[in-house]
């Protein structure tokens, strides 16, 4: 038995049904790839994944830790030691990063106010911190600013990383963490996430293109089409994608980005 | 900014503010209002002649004024059942330990000792009608500051007095100002000379604790050319069934190259009604701020205002309302453009929860002849519950020339997409709606001194567990 | 002379139910007093100097010249609304009067008794057509009274537009002068109505524009106001049928002397209801405007979104613009956004112009097209979009 097992899961959005029956069995150790085309249901599976109140799930049960976690409020799923790094993170006006973060981090901790054994320390939240803004090429500078408040697009994906790495999950996903993103800030982002990989976290890369699974290695990769898997397989799937897209399933787009000018 | 630290949950207003302790007073005039109870709170207090006839006169305008007919509904006050004056020591203070003890345990209860210790320059504590404690950093007196309270500073000072009481806000203003001037009793009074600079605030805590009480202090503060205060005053009061009244006029002059800010955490309970007239008068390149925050309280109807008077004034506010269960905050702010070249600012951001109603009131007037003025008013409503109400009324007159005006205001409620966000990190649905409630209000806790900042953050989260009242 | 009963008898070949009507709306207007200053919708609106008596020669009948469309589809009238009256009471009877109420205030009765040369337009079920109807309110001469009224009713899935054109032959006259609307769309109907006011510029003007929508309703109205030297326009729409979406633009120009009030309600009365409101003015002179909008959500009206803005450009040191935008919101699943500026033209926008090589004025000129630019591009339908530039080219230029 895995540890995170996702069966059957069908979903919709506003009465249309997007995800047709997904399974996925993910062990902590292992990186995952989902991989499609436009309109394939990736975002789908990650919002649903995660409890986003606009999806609906129709059937199928996702199994962590002995637990339906479809029945989980969206905070408890991440408390269980879920977390997903968004596409598109929101705006959030007048909360500090730095208030967030450790609001976040005594959450996880089972922090509620009273037991100051649970609560992180300044030290401790400092020392964390610091370790991984190396990693990720970031300051701290970002710390008093409002959530996600005027990032650019690579400050904001990058900043996601930075949280997974404060908040340690044990299943990560990564939805479209590439997207608009040039080379280096994918690369500095891969490297925080390789740093973080080893037997205690399983990872679920969602991604139309190829080019992030060059800097994180997946160990197994699976092709969405239409809500559906249609091909799963070790990484030689994404090379198989690299090179003819997901023609032989109908859909004339490619797997590779645009040049990033 | 203030960073908040994890708050303890579970407390509630009852606990904290809401006690009580028995009633034990020197003297308690009788309930009801009249010339004869108005005769005996003046001879209680020895004034002179030209104050007693100032009294008599308000009370009858008080008398011949209507009541509001806008705002909220104040039909329900009975004021021949409210107790106008109260005095519970037969003496001020300077020091705690001086004071009656359960008085002193009040404000030890609430933590005003421990507050001036810390990080206040002086400290002025009213327990129903009269001014109990008091006290001023010695280094301040020396520079000439003077913080008393406002009976003290008729007898003591009793020119500079005469010169501005009631010259800010005549009886006649309102219906409520003149009752204050009638019954009024205690407040603070602020002197600061020219060029001195009062860097650490100032802080007049205020506490009613009888039933059916009535508490009209008056506040006179006076910035001389080129200087600071930054005043603060607190207020609460125990949870009783029936109702108490508060009733306060605060005037302020704020001269050349002055800038005063005043700062209010009202946090009455909920029986209490607070119907208060502020405004403050700025001259030339002069800066007035009022940082408002209303929470407690059944109704408040209150819009600091800011003249205008000379070219370069300056006026802000900056307002925060929340309203629970069964409470309407009328709250907003004015701004008078008398002079030209002046400019003014008002933010208003209001939470209405429960069945609360709040109530943005606003008025710009830009009187002939003050040209070049801009005026911006910006009012953000957040409603949490579809039992709620927020209401904006913004009223603008211009008759200038070259003005700039703006007004912008948005109602929303808490989004499901942030809700869904801080959720998503493990954060549980009732601490990640307060933190996007303290994020909202963020642009007002921001002003305040890191102590307020919490206490403000901590009774938002009071009021988001509904256990307030 | 006057406004009274007598003159009343000049209606006459009515049926009893609008006689009855007229006359009750009469002892309305007698009895109401005149708004007092206290009144807040009066505060800022002098009509001390208006003495209705002044002009009580009803100019009536000849003023409407009604252009109708060619190849209207069957089924559809469009007539003078006292012929209406006649030939349609089941469908003018229940409607007239009931949105534009005659108790609301001595204007509102006063236009109510004595109403004239109006229009009725009354499009069934699933009909559409694109040509717009043209009405045309005429004032021949000054010193007297012009009262159309128009009563619109679209069927359901009706699909449609009107201009109303309320035209001086002489600009400088005097006189009285109203132009009320009431609109009612039936479920799934589209209507394009325009409002283009253009009386003469010493006249006194009000208008009250009502409109209810039902189910999925779209309603795209647009006022113009160029005209009058008192002019006071009250537009609401009452969003009364879930999905029903009202758009409410205007531009004013106002010059000289002239006076403009606008009062606007937004009613959400039911969920998922949609309301857009942009009015934009321009003053110049010593002109002077009032805006006061509300938006007003009603306790179970959740889903809504409600946006309203006014925008004032101040071209002169003398002119005045007020805005009051004024909400109640009694849902909080709704979103709404309201904003006011007033304002002169941006110094910056104008150097940049000019740094240019532009003159002072070209680049004036520029940036008030371009102030109303956005807005004239809603207008509903081509014919009066470019009647609209034509007058504003003519009047800004």
């Amino acid at each position: 038995m895995a540890d995170f097992e996702i069966k059957d899961l069908r979903a919709s959005v506003e009465g249309r049904e997007i995800l047709k029956g997904v399974s996925l069995a993910i062990s902590r150790g292992e990186v995952h790839a989902v991989m499609g085309p436009n309109g394939s249901g990736k975002s789908t599976l990650s919002h649903t994944l995660m409890g986003h109140p606009g999806y609906t799930v129709d059937g199928g049960s996702v199994i962590f830790k002995g637990q339906n976690v479809l029945e989980l409020e969206p905070d408890e799923r991440a408390r269980l030691g879920m977390f997903l790094a968004f596409q598109y993170p929101v705006v959030v006006p007048g909360i500090s990063m730095a208030n967030f973060l450790r609001t976040a981090m005594n959450s996880k901790r089972g922090y509620d106010g009273k037991d100051k054994s649970k609560q992180v320390t300044p030290k401790e939240f400092r020392g964390l911190l610091k370790g991984e803004l190396e990693v990720l090429h970031m300051d701290d500078s970002f710390l008093p600013r409002y959530i996600n408040d005027g990032f650019s697009g690579g400050e904001k994906k990058r900043a996601e990383i930075l949280q997974m790495a404060m908040l340690k999950p044990e299943i990560a996903i990564l939805d479209e963490t590439d997207s608009g993103l040039d080379i280096d800030s994918i690369k500095f982002v891969a490297e925080a996430v390789n740093r973080m990989r080893g037997p205690e976290l399983g990872i679920l890369i969602i991604t139309h293109y190829t080019r992030i699974l060059e800097f994180i290695k997946p160990d197994f990769v699976h092709v969405l089409v239409d809500g559906k898997f249609v091909l799963s397989g070790g990484p030689e799937v994404a090379e198989r994608l690299e090179k003819t897209g997901y023609a032989e399933w109908g859909k004339e787009e490619t797997a590779q980005p645009e040049e990033v000018a | 900014m203030a960073t908040v630290p994890k708050v303890e949950v579970g407390t509630d207003y009852k606990e904290k503010y809401g006690f009580f302790v028995p009633e034990e007073y020197v003297f308690k005039a009788k309930r009801g209002l009249n010339p004869e109870i108005v005769k005996e709170i003046s001879w209680m207090k020895q004034e002179p002649e030209w104050m007693l006839n100032m009294r008599l006169r308000s009370l009858e305008i008080f008398r011949k004024k209507p009541m509001p007919t806008w705002g909220a509904d104040l039909s329900v006050i009975d004021f021949e059942n409210i107790f106008y004056y109260l005095k519970a020591s037969d003496k001020q203070s300077k020091s705690w330990e001086e004071l009656p003890p359960d008085i002193k345990a009040t404000y030890d209860r609430l933590g005003v000792p421990e507050a001036e210790r810390k990080f206040l320059a002086g400290v002025s504590a009213q327990y129903e009608s009269e001014v109990v404690y008091h006290s001023l950093q010695e280094k301040l007196t020396q520079q000439g500051v003077i913080f008393t309270d406002t009976d003290s500073a008729l007898r003591d000072h009793p020119e500079l007095f005469k010169q501005y009481f009631g010259t800010v806000i005549p009886p006649a203003d309102n219906k409520f100002s003149a009752l204050n001037t009638a019954v009024w009793s205690g407040g603070s009074f602020i002197y600061v000379p020219k060029g001195v600079k009062v860097e650490i605030p100032l802080q007049a805590y205020f506490r009613i604790n009888a039933e059916n009480m009535g508490q009209f202090e008056r506040t006179l503060i006076i910035c001389d050319e080129g200087s600071f205060v930054h005043y603060i005053e607190g207020c609460t009061a125990p949870i009783y069934t029936t109702d108490s009244l508060h009733s306060a006029v605060v005037e302020i002059i704020v001269k050349k190259n002055a800038r005063c800010r005043y700062t209010t955490i009202q946090n009455w309970s909920t029986n209490v009604f607070n119907l208060v007239t502020k405004r403050a008068m700025a001259y030339a390149d002069a800066t007035m701020e009022w940082v408002d925050g209303n929470l407690g309280s059944q109704i408040t109807m209150k819009y600091p205002s800011v003249y205008l008077m000379e070219p370069g004034a300056k006026g802000d506010v900056l307002s925060v309302a929340f309203a629970g269960k069964g409470q309407h905050q009328d709250a907003g702010g004015k701004m008078i453009h008398v002079a030209p070249n002046t400019t003014s600012t008002i933010t208003s951001k209001s939470i209405s929860k429960g069945g609360g109603r709040t109530s943005y009131r606003g008025h710009i007037k830009i009187y002939p002849g003050a040209n070049n003025c801009k005026s911006f008013v910006k009012c953000d409503a957040l409603l949490l519950d579809d039992e709620s109400r927020s209401d904006t009324y913004p009223y603008n007159d211009v008759d200038a020339e070259n003005v700039t005006l703006g007004h912008e205001a948005t109602v929303s409620k808490v989004s499901d997409e942030q809700l869904f966000y801080l959720m998503s990190r493990g954060i549980p649905r009732a601490e990640a709606e307060t933190m996007i409630v303290n994020g909202f209000i963020e642009p007002f806790t921001k002003e305040l001194p890191l102590e307020y900042a919490v206490e403000l953050n901590r009774l938002i989260q009071l009021e988001m567990e509904g256990s307030v009242g | 002379m006057g406004f009274n009963a007598e003159s009343l008898e000049e209606l006459r070949g009515e049926p009893d139910w609008l006689r009855d009507r007229r006359q009750s709306a009469l002892a309305t207007y007698e009895r109401l007093p005149s708004p007092s200053k206290t009144d807040e919708e009066w505060r800022r609106t002098d009509v001390s100097r208006f003495n209705p008596s002044d002009f009580s020669k009803l100019e009536h009948l000849d003023g409407l010249k009604l252009e109708r469309p060619s190849g209207l589809p069957a089924g559809v009238i469009l007539k003078p609304l006292r012929q209406a009256a006649m030939d349609h009471p089941e469908l003018v009877e229940p409607r007239l009067f009931s949105l534009v109420h005659a108790d609301r205030d001595r204007f509102a009765a006063l236009h109510a008794a004595f109403f004239t040369g109006g229009t009725f337009l009354y499009v069934p079920d699933g009909v559409e057509f694109d040509q717009p109807v043209l009405g045309q309110h005429l004032s021949h001469e000054g010193g007297n009274s012009v009262l159309p009224h128009t009563l619109i009713v679209a069927g359901r899935g009706a699909r449609f537009n009107y201009l109303d054109e309320y035209i001086a032959e002489d600009d400088a006259e005097t006189g009285y002068r109203t132009g009320s609307t009431e609109i009612f769309l039936g479920e799934g109907s589209q209507v394009g109505y325009v409002a283009v006011q253009k009386w003469g510029r010493k006249v006194w003007h009000f208008a009250d524009q009502r409109a209810e929508l039902g189910k999925d309703s779209t309603l795209r109205l647009f006022n113009v106001t160029l005209g009058g030297k008192f002019s006071k326009t009250r537009v609401e729409a009452s969003l009364a049928g879930e999905g029903a979406n009202a758009e409410l633009k205007a531009i004013y120009f106002a010059s000289g002397d002239q006076f403009f009030d606008f009062h606007t309600l937004q009613d959400h009365r039911v969920g998922n209801t949609r309301s857009d409101l942009l009015f934009r003015g321009a003053l110049q002179d010593v002109s002077r405007t009032v805006y006061a909008g509300m938006i007003r959500i009603e306790k179970h009206a959740a889903r809504s979104d409600a946006y309203q803005a006014n925008r004032n450009l101040v071209l002169s040191d003398k002119a005045k613009a007020t805005s009051i935008p004024m909400l109640e919101i009694d849902n909080n699943d709704v979103r709404c956004t309201h904003g006011a500026t007033v304002g002169p033209v941006d110094p910056e926008h104008l150097f940049y112009l000019r740094s240019r090589g532009i003159p002072l004025q070209t680049a004036k000129r520029m940036l008030i097209q371009g102030f109303f630019g956005d807005v004239l591009d809603r207008i509903p339908f081509e014919h009066a979009r470019k009647l609209v530039e034509a007058e504003l080219e003519s009047r800004i230029g």
